[in-house]
């Protein structure tokens, strides 16, 4: 009988040992925690291009000898900082496409100026890409480019691949991009029409203060923040964890504001009237029609994302006119799909897969 | 996720998880009714209308000091965003006339090939449309 317990438990007193051994070290490294600063961000070597009110155009430094010969412009989602693209060393997207040999530019947003409310969907979708993706072109020498966006960025990449039929974009590659905004859930819930009057909140307040925003995507996940903790706690022992988590936890609570014309349409033209889906939608005088963009496409979706359900994200591949198109469902969260060990070893060289054969 | 019959804080791990989910699908059934999204708006609606009152009191304040106020401060603001538009629009137009000459010799050679495919490699799920 005792024989058959040890077979069950073999490693009872080493699990013992292991967890006396943790608490230790979580009281050790707790008190580290508490006395250290905030680990750095966004190290990667990079020199800022342009700069025009809100918006950041960085030129990462290549570190291949031998570089793709088409160049990549990220767009950073305009709620959240450019840095989850590039958060630590061994955990930055930006650092392993430059090891690769491409050649990176990412496009980053600070906070919206007060007198920056006027900015528009079409300030956003058409001016600053079109802008940098002229720079880009500028630096290069190279007319193509693959554009890249990471969820309301992939929503602008879209917009702007749908409205430039004719320019010369090479790919266009998107992450958790939501098309039908039917399917978002709580935020279309909380942006009914029949109780939300956006144009009373922008009136009043200029610009989408970040703090409703945070409070909207807290709402999608309640215990966010306890589950959080608790991880951190539970992880504390680990230096590589608390290093990681200490560095996505800052990027999440960094959230900006966003430019109130451009969250009034947003809201108006996107949440309520789902123009995007319905190929109605108008910016810039041309109409984002999805089924235009007959470049190769890549959207890579997340499996467990509570952000942007995969309902919401799936007729981007499906309305796309291209004929050579690929939409990979990856496990994860929406945050997890592009950062992190998890990106690491999933996302990032299934991409690189794909991308380096579009690339030349 | 297999349970870990070796760890003993796995049970307590495996119910704090548990509770999250209760507690986050609880969350989510509150914040999913129309009398919570009403009574967050309404909240929200007069948090405004008193930040509106208070900015409108501070601008006659400053008036009396004659000092700008902040909407003073935005108009300075919105004008020389507009000047920096024009900028870029006069930017646009000479590099139009005289296109500017290009980096490309500075960097790295732009020859890189894509690497020999090896032979069936594991990829995650991926469906290929189209």
């Amino acid at each position: 009988m005792a024989d058959a317990d040890t077979a069950e438990r073999p490693d009872a007193g080493a699990a013992m040992r292991a967890l006396v051994e943790r608490t230790i070290q979580r009281n050790i490294k707790g008190l580290e925690y508490f006395a250290s600063a905030a680990p750095p961000v966004g190290l990667t070597p990079k020199e800022t291009i342009l700069k025009r009110g809100t918006l950041n155009l960085y030129h990462y430094k290549p570190l291949a000898d031998e570089l793709y010969r088409v160049p990549v412009l990220m767009v950073m989602a305009t709620t959240n900082r450019g840095y989850v693209f590039d958060v630590s060393e061994e955990h930055s997207f930006v650092r392993f496409l430059l090891n690769q040999g491409y050649d990176v530019f990412v496009m980053d947003w600070d906070h919206p100026r007060p007198e920056e409310k006027s900015l528009t969907l079409e300030d956003y979708a058409h001016r600053f890409i079109g802008d940098c993706l002229a720079r880009v072109r500028r630096e290069t020498g190279e007319e193509e480019v693959t554009l890249m966006g990471y969820c309301m960025g992939g929503v602008l990449s879209t917009i702007y691949a749908a409205t430039h039929p004719d320019e010369k974009l090479k790919n266009l590659v998107c992450f958790t991009t939501p098309v039908d905004f039917t399917q978002m859930g709580l935020f279309r819930h909380m942006a009914d029409p029949d109780h939300f009057d956006v144009d009373r909140l922008i009136d009043a307040t200029g610009n989408m203060p970040s703090e409703m925003l945070a409070a909207s995507f807290e709402m999608l996940r309640p215990s966010t923040r306890i589950a959080g903790q608790r991880t951190l706690w539970d992880n504390m022992w680990n230096s590589e964890f608390v290093s990681f988590h200490r560095k996505m936890e800052r990027w999440s609570n960094d959230m900006l504001p966003l430019a109130g014309e451009y969250f009034r349409e947003t809201v108006k033209k996107l949440m309520w009237e789902n123009q995007l889906l319905k190929g109605t939608l108008e910016v810039g005088g041309k109409t984002a029609d999805i089924g235009s963009i007959g470049i190769p496409l890549f959207h890579a979706v997340a499996l467990h994302d509570h952000i942007v359900p995969y309902e919401a994200s799936r007729h981007l591949v499906a309305l796309a006119g291209s004929k050579d198109k690929t939409e990979i469902v990856l496990k994860g969260g929406h945050i997890s799909l592009i950062a992190g060990p998890n990106a690491a070893r999933r996302l990032w060289p299934t991409l690189d897969d794909w991308l380096a054969e579009r690339s030349v | 996720m297999a349970e870990n019959k070796s760890d003993p804080m796995d049970m307590l791990r495996k119910a704090m998880a548990d509770l999250e989910q209760r507690f986050d699908e609880m969350g989510r059934a509150i914040f999913g009714t129309d009398a919570f999204a009403k009574s967050t708006h309404r909240a929200t609606e007069l948090s405004t209308k008193v930040q509106q009152a208070t900015s409108d009191q501070m601008a006659r304040n400053l008036s009396f000091l004659n000092m700008p106020s902040r909407a003073d401060v935005n108009a300075i603001g919105e004008r020389l965003m507009g000047i920096e538009a024009q900028l870029a629009r006069i930017e646009e137009t000479l590099e139009r006339l005289a296109p500017f000459e290009a980096k490309a010799a500075s960097g790295p050679p732009r020859t890189r090939k894509p690497p020999a495919k090896k032979a069936a490699p594991q990829k995650p799920k991926a469906k290929k449309a189209g």
